[in-house]
């Protein structure tokens, strides 16, 4: 009677789960056989070396391309139920920047997520978008056209679309390219309090001194999952060597440990 | 001074409002040329309906448009699909000009067979004949435009989410492949009923032209479609009556002038004229505003 209800519980813990996960693109594996358990409430980091398969388990977890063996569960739920539920932030690279759009507007789009297609925006929605461009610092900005954004103020934008989503999980790939250090510091603060009001978030980051301080759990990737826990158990020595190669590995694990931080862009 | 009949006039000025709707869309989807296959795709199908049926009622040969033009649509995301290296324009370029290819040798078979029956009726696809417009292919474009405006209408919060970021659209949940695949078929249809008017050759120039003139004036999605299809019109207004001042300017009385590029030449002017204009702003006026 009980062992059922226990093993529902169990589920919805995790915030992500990865079963046997493969993806390939043509003949060519992009991620191989990867198990994942993602815990609820987390702030994670996705790190690994480039080609790593950082991207494509982004876009796996959302739905955005179809696994070739696997399951995949978000939220406890099958990826097409989990719809409107996670909020992504892309590379900005992804999208065309001269869209006749001002910055409200694509942060409006955030509040789109589940509501049905008929419903005009309301007060709420325009105020949840308000409060995002005021969390990202952009509230100034808010009737500027797109195409006249600095790339950093690109970023922020996708971040403001993703937070006035209202969603208990967050996707972000890459969220600090093209931003300055400063503002780096005030989107680390804010995920703190994400974090403290019980949403998860999933970063792809590559500074590993950020990682080591601020996110309490990691996935270091290289077509597989070298490893994935706890980051105080997880980002070792050893695992960075598995991950990023043994001689780069080294680096990065001996540099990680001084105070400056590395990084390791992707292009 | 001649004046354009009521019906070709109204058929105009609609097919160029039409246009200049689905135009900015296509436009904002870097799909512009997915329009230029839907015409060229739908010129064999024009000439084998009448092939089969030997008849030339707009009802026929329309339908035979209408399915071989979104044959060739399918067609372009089934070779995407099955080969990844057609990257980007490669698989609308193939077809457009295999299509086209493809009615010439239609063509001249059937030359060959029907003596020039007909022909002089269905060369007005080719670079569209104003003047051969009655009141029902007005009527019917009367009907698409009103048909692709209720649609725009019904999805107009959720167009710009989509036409900016499809994944981000997927993932929210949006109805994503309903609102694409609507568009697909408006653009198909516009396409097709508009064929008479501007002909299968040019008529892609217009969902390039039109958006194209009126981006640099406006900065929101609403705006940019309003003013994209109020052009529209307004060159659809003006082209018979250049037309008819060309024909009477040179003394031809025979209906000789193609209507398909004068549309495409008034709308290529101002897109011109206009970028010329942004770009004699953008050098006036700062274009970096001071960031707070």
């Amino acid at each position: 009677m009980n062992e059922p209800r226990q093993k529902e519980a169990k589920k919805t813990k995790s915030v992500v789960r990865l079963e046997d996960v493969t993806v390939a693109y043509g003949d060519r594996p992009a991620l191989w056989d990867i198990d994942l358990d993602i815990p609820a409430g987390s702030l994670t980091a996705v790190v690994g070396p480039n080609g790593a398969g950082k991207t494509t388990l982004m876009k796996t977890m959302l739905g955005l391309l179809k696994p070739a063996t696997g399951r995949v569960e978000i939220l406890g739920l099958p990826v097409r139920d989990a719809r409107g539920k996670v909020a992504f932030v892309p590379q900005r690279g992804a999208v065309d920047w001269d869209f006749p759009a001002t910055v409200a507007d694509i942060a409006l789009m955030g509040t789109h997520a589940g509501l049905p297609w008929w419903k005009p925006l309301g007060v709420n929605e325009k105020g949840r978008a308000k409060l995002a461009l005021d969390q990202v610092g952009l509230t100034s900005l808010s009737h500027r056209p797109l195409n006249q954004l600095s790339g950093g103020q690109q970023q922020r934008a996708f971040l403001a679309r993703a937070l006035a989503q209202n969603a208990p999980l967050l996707v972000l790939d890459e969220p600090f390219q093209g931003i300055d250090a400063l503002t780096e510091k005030t989107m680390l603060a804010l995920f703190q309090d994400l974090k403290a009001e019980g949403r998860s978030l999933i970063v792809v980051h590559h500074d590993l001194h950020t990682v080591r301080d601020l996110f309490d759990h990691c996935v270091l990737l290289n077509v597989r999952v070298v490893a994935s826990g706890p980051t105080k158990t997880t980002l070792t020595d050893q695992n960075l060597r598995s991950t990023y190669g043994p001689r780069l590995g080294l680096d990065v694990a001996r540099t990680s440990e001084s105070p400056q931080s590395v990084q390791l862009r992707d292009s | 001074m001649n004046t354009p009949d009521a019906a070709v006039a109204f058929a105009c000025l609609t097919a160029g409002g039409l246009y200049g709707l689905l135009g900015s869309m296509a436009f904002l989807r870097r799909q512009s040329l997915r329009g230029d296959v839907l015409a060229h795709g739908a010129w064999p199908g024009v000439l084998l309906a009448f092939a089969l049926t030997g008849q030339r009622s707009p009802a026929i040969l329309g339908l035979g448009a209408l399915v071989s033009a979104l044959g060739m649509n399918y067609l372009i995301s089934f070779l995407e699909r099955q080969f990844p290296r057609l990257k980007g324009d490669a698989a609308p370029a193939l077809l457009l000009s295999g299509s086209f290819a493809v009615a010439s040798v239609i063509w001249s078979l059937m030359q060959m067979h029907t003596e020039g029956l007909g022909q002089a009726g269905l060369k007005s696809f080719l670079l569209g004949q104003a003047a051969s417009v009655q009141w029902q292919d007005t009527w019917s474009l009367i009907l698409v435009f009103a048909l692709a405006t209720l649609s725009v209408l019904f999805f107009w919060r959720d167009l710009p989410g989509v036409l900016f970021d499809r994944d981000q659209a997927i993932i929210q949940g949006r109805p994503v492949k309903m609102i694409e695949w609507l568009l697909e078929l408006l653009l198909a249809i516009a396409v097709v009923t508009g064929l008479t008017i501007v002909g299968v050759v040019v008529l892609s120039a217009l969902f390039v032209a039109i958006p194209l003139a009126v981006r640099p004036f406006t900065h929101r999605f609403g705006p940019f479609l309003l003013a994209s299809t109020l052009l529209g019109t307004m060159i659809g207004m003006a082209t018979p009556w250049i037309v008819i001042s060309l024909e009477s300017g040179f003394g031809n009385s025979g209906r000789g002038i193609p209507t398909g590029p004068i549309f495409v030449l008034a709308a290529s002017l101002l897109a011109f004229t206009s970028l010329l204009v942004a770009h004699f702003f953008a050098r006036k006026s700062p274009k970096e505003l001071p960031t707070p």
